[in-house]
C-alpha cells in the first residue's frame, strides 16, 4: 500500500517536471540574462512531498518524555503558499501521515494548517523557514480526535528552472491531546518530518 | 489590530476546545499509544495462530502443548522449539506431578499412544504407562493437583433416533506406574479441572464436582445453589486460600468457602467464561482472571474479550460481574489488554515464579498463539507475544 503511493507520488512528481519542462522552454535563455528576484508578491508555489516523518516522543503529563511507539511513517503532503512581497508567504498545507505503532496498530494524522513562510534567495536555492499552526485529525483503530498542530520547519530549495523547484524539507511538529480530566491522559506528540518536494511556480 | 488579535484568540480557542471535545472513549489516543508494549516479534504462522490446550513448568523449562510438545528455557527472551524425542507426536495434555512430567501423546493418524512420562524432560518413557480403558473409550486429557494424577477417557455416542449425541467419561488414577480404573461411566460433563484444597481432591466436571481423598474415592458432591444445564456448563475449578471459585459457560462466576454451598455472580451478558485463575502473592492484593470465549446465542454471535479481571481481595461472594469493577492493572494497561489478547479466545492461565525472583504469567489462546506477561520488582511488564524463532 504504501509502495503504492510512493510510486503514485513518484509519477506525479515527474508529471509535473514534464509539463513544466513543456511549458516553459523559452524562458531559459532569458533567466540567465536577466536579473530578478525569485519570488514576485503574488507569485504562488503549489508544492507536492512526500516522505517519512518519525515519531520522537510523547511529552506526558507528569512532564515525561516517553517513547512515540511509532514506526517510521509514509507522508505525503500538499501546500500552496502566496508570496505577499519578496520574501514573505502565506499559505496553507495539508498532509497524510500513514504510522504503524509498535502494537501494529494503524495510526493515521492529517495535520492541515495555515503557513507563514519567508524565502531567502539564493539563487538558484531557496531556504524558506517556515511555521505552521493548524490541527491534526488523528485516526487509530476506531478512535478519533482533533488536535492543534503546531509546525515548524525549512525547505531547501532548488529552482530546476522558472516554475520548478526541488526540495528538501525538515519539520518538527507538536500535537498536544489535552484532557481536563483525567488530566494523565494528556500527552504531546512530537513528530520530526522529512520529505522531499516538487513545487510549481504558478 | 484588534480585530487581529480577536481572530488570533478566538483560533486558540478553537482549538483548545477541539482538542479537548473530540477525544471519546475510555482512553487518549495519544495515551493509548504511549502505553502500547512492543510484542513484534517474529513467531512461524504456524506458532503464531497456535491453539495451546495445557502449559507448565518443569526442570527448569516451560513445556506447553502446542499440538505438538513445545518447550522453551525459563531465561528471558527464550524461543519454543519441539524436542527432537517427541516431535512424531501429537500432545494432548501436560500436567507436572512431584518430579515427573506427564503427557498424553497421539500419533500423526490421532490414535491415542497413552501416557509417557519423563523425569529430566528429555528421556522419556519407552513406553506408554499401563492403562485399561473400557469398551468404547478413548484416552482424551490428564489432570493433576498434589500427588493425584488422572487420566480421563470418554464414550462419545453419536445421535440416533430421538437420542441425541452424548458422552460418558470414565476416570482412571496414577498408581505407582499403573493407571488404575476410578469412577467410570459417569455422565458428568467434561472433566476440567482437579485441585487440591490441602485435605481432598476436588474434581470439576461439566456438571458437577467430585470430591476425595484419593482418586479411588471421588464420589459425586451434592451442590447448593449451583446448577449446571445443558447449555451452561461449568467450565472451571479453582481453589485459593478458603476459597472456591468455579465458572461456567453461561457467563456465571460461583464462589463457596466449603465446595458445596455456592453463591452465584452474574457475569456480563453474552459473555462465556472458559477458565478461571487466581493470582497472589503480589503484595497484598489478589486478583480472579476469567477467560472468555465467542460465544453464540440466539443466532447471535459475541466475540471473546480476553479475560475478565477482578480483585478478589475483599471479594463478597455474590457481587455481579460487571465492567465497573473489571481491573486491568497492576498485570496490563488497558492499551496493552486490548493490543495484545483483548480480543482472544483465552483457553487456559498459568503462573510460574522463576529461579531469579520474577512471576512468569502465561495466556494459552484459541488461535492466536501463546503470550506471557512477566513481572519483576514488582512491575508487570504487560502481555508479549511468545515466538519460536
Amino acid at each position: 500500500m504504501r509502495l503504492r503511493i510512493m510510486i503514485l507520488l513518484s509519477v506525479a512528481c515527474l508529471g509535473l517536471q514534464l509539463s513544466a519542462e513543456d511549458a516553459a522552454p523559452a524562458s531559459d535563455g532569458l533567466a540567465n540574462t536577466t536579473v530578478f528576484e525569485m519570488f514576485q508578491p503574488g507569485d504562488a508555489l503549489l508544492t507536492l512531498s512526500a516522505g517519512t516523518s518519525l515519531g520522537i516522543g510523547f511529552l506526558d503529563a507528569t512532564g515525561q518524555f516517553v517513547p512515540a511507539n511509532l514506526d517510521p511513517a509514509v507522508s505525503i503532503g500538499l501546500s500552496l503558499s502566496i508570496f505577499l512581497d519578496n520574501h514573505w508567504a502565506l499559505g496553507g498545507e495539508f498532509s497524510g501521515l500513514f504510522f504503524t505503532t509498535i502494537a501494529d496498530r494503524q495510526y493515521f494524522c492529517a495535520p492541515f494548517a495555515a503557513r507563514l513562510t519567508y524565502a531567502f534567495d539564493l539563487d538558484p536555492f531557496a531556504i524558506s523557514p517556515f511555521v505552521a499552526l493548524g490541527m491534526a485529525v488523528n485516526v487509530l483503530d476506531d478512535m478519533r480526535s482533533l488536535n492543534p498542530l503546531v509546525r515548524v520547519g525549512s525547505a531547501f530549495t532548488w529552482r530546476f528552472n522558472t516554475e520548478v523547484s526541488y526540495g528538501l524539507n525538515l519539520d518538527c511538529s507538536l500535537i498536544p491531546e489535552i484532557y481536563a480530566d483525567p488530566a494523565y491522559q494528556s500527552h504531546a506528540l512530537f513528530l520530526f518530518g522529512a520529505t522531499l518536494s516538487a513545487t510549481y511556480h504558478l | 489590530m484588534k480585530r487581529s488579535k480577536t481572530i488570533v484568540l478566538a483560533g486558540l480557542l478553537f482549538m483548545l476546545l477541539a482538542s479537548t471535545a473530540c477525544n471519546p472513549g475510555y482512553l487518549g489516543l495519544f495515551a493509548s499509544i504511549a502505553g502500547e508494549n512492543d510484542f513484534r516479534v517474529d513467531p512461524t504462522a504456524a506458532f503464531k495462530a497456535a491453539s495451546s490446550s495445557s502449559l507448565v513448568q518443569f526442570n527448569g523449562k516451560y513445556y506447553a502443548a502446542l499440538s505438538r510438545l513445545w518447550e522453551r528455557a525459563e531465561a528471558d527472551g527464550s524461543l519454543w522449539t519441539v524436542p527432537a524425542a517427541t516431535k512424531d507426536y501429537l500432545v494432548d495434555s501436560l500436567v507436572v506431578s512431584g518430579a515427573t512430567l506427564y503427557a498424553a501423546f497421539r500419533d500423526d493418524a490421532g490414535l491415542s499412544v497413552g501416557v509417557l512420562s519423563t523425569v529430566d524432560g528429555s528421556t522419556w518413557d519407552s513406553a506408554a504407562l499401563p492403562i485399561t480403558l473400557g469398551a468404547g473409550h478413548e484416552l482424551r486429557g490428564l489432570l493433576a493437583a498434589n500427588n493425584l494424577v488422572l487420566a480421563w477417557s470418554e464414550k462419545f455416542t453419536a445421535a440416533a433416533g430421538d437420542i441425541p449425541a452424548s458422552s460418558v467419561y470414565s476416570l482412571h488414577y496414577l498408581a505407582g506406574a499403573v493407571f488404575t480404573a476410578g469412577p467410570a461411566d459417569l455422565s458428568s460433563g467434561l472433566p476440567h479441572s482437579l485441585m487440591w484444597d490441602g485435605s481432598n481432591y476436588w474434581l470439576g466436571t461439566g456438571n458437577g464436582l467430585y470430591r476425595g481423598l484419593d482418586g479411588a474415592a471421588l464420589a459425586a458432591v451434592t451442590l447448593v445453589g449451583a446448577a449446571a444445564t445443558a447449555s451452561d456448563q461449568f467450565s472451571s475449578l479453582v481453589y485459593d486460600t478458603g476459597r472456591y471459585f468455579m465458572t461456567s459457560s453461561g457467563g456465571k462466576l460461583y464462589s463457596a468457602t466449603d465446595g458445596t454451598t455456592w453463591a452465584v455472580s452474574q457475569g456480563p451478558a453474552n459473555t462465556s467464561f472458559t477458565t478461571a485463575f487466581v493470582i497472589d502473592g503480589l503484595t497484598t492484593d489478589s486478583y480472579l482472571l476469567l477467560g472468555t470465549r465467542t460465544y453464540t446465542a440466539s443466532s447471535t454471535t459475541y466475540e471473546a474479550d480476553g479475560y475478565w479481571q477482578f480483585d478478589i481481595s475483599d471479594w463478597i461472594a455474590g457481587t455481579a460481574l460487571t465492567e465497573a469493577i473489571r481491573s486491568y492493572d497492576p498485570i496490563a494497561s488497558r492499551t496493552n489488554f486490548d493490543t495484545s489478547i483483548g480480543n482472544s479466545v483465552i483457553v487456559r492461565l498459568a503462573a510460574f515464579d522463576t529461579i531469579d525472583g520474577k512471576k512468569q504469567l502465561f495466556a494459552c489462546t484459541l488461535g492466536n498463539g501463546l503470550w506471557s506477561n512477566q513481572r519483576v520488582d514488582g512491575t508487570w511488564a504487560g502481555w508479549r507475544r511468545e515466538s519460536d524463532r
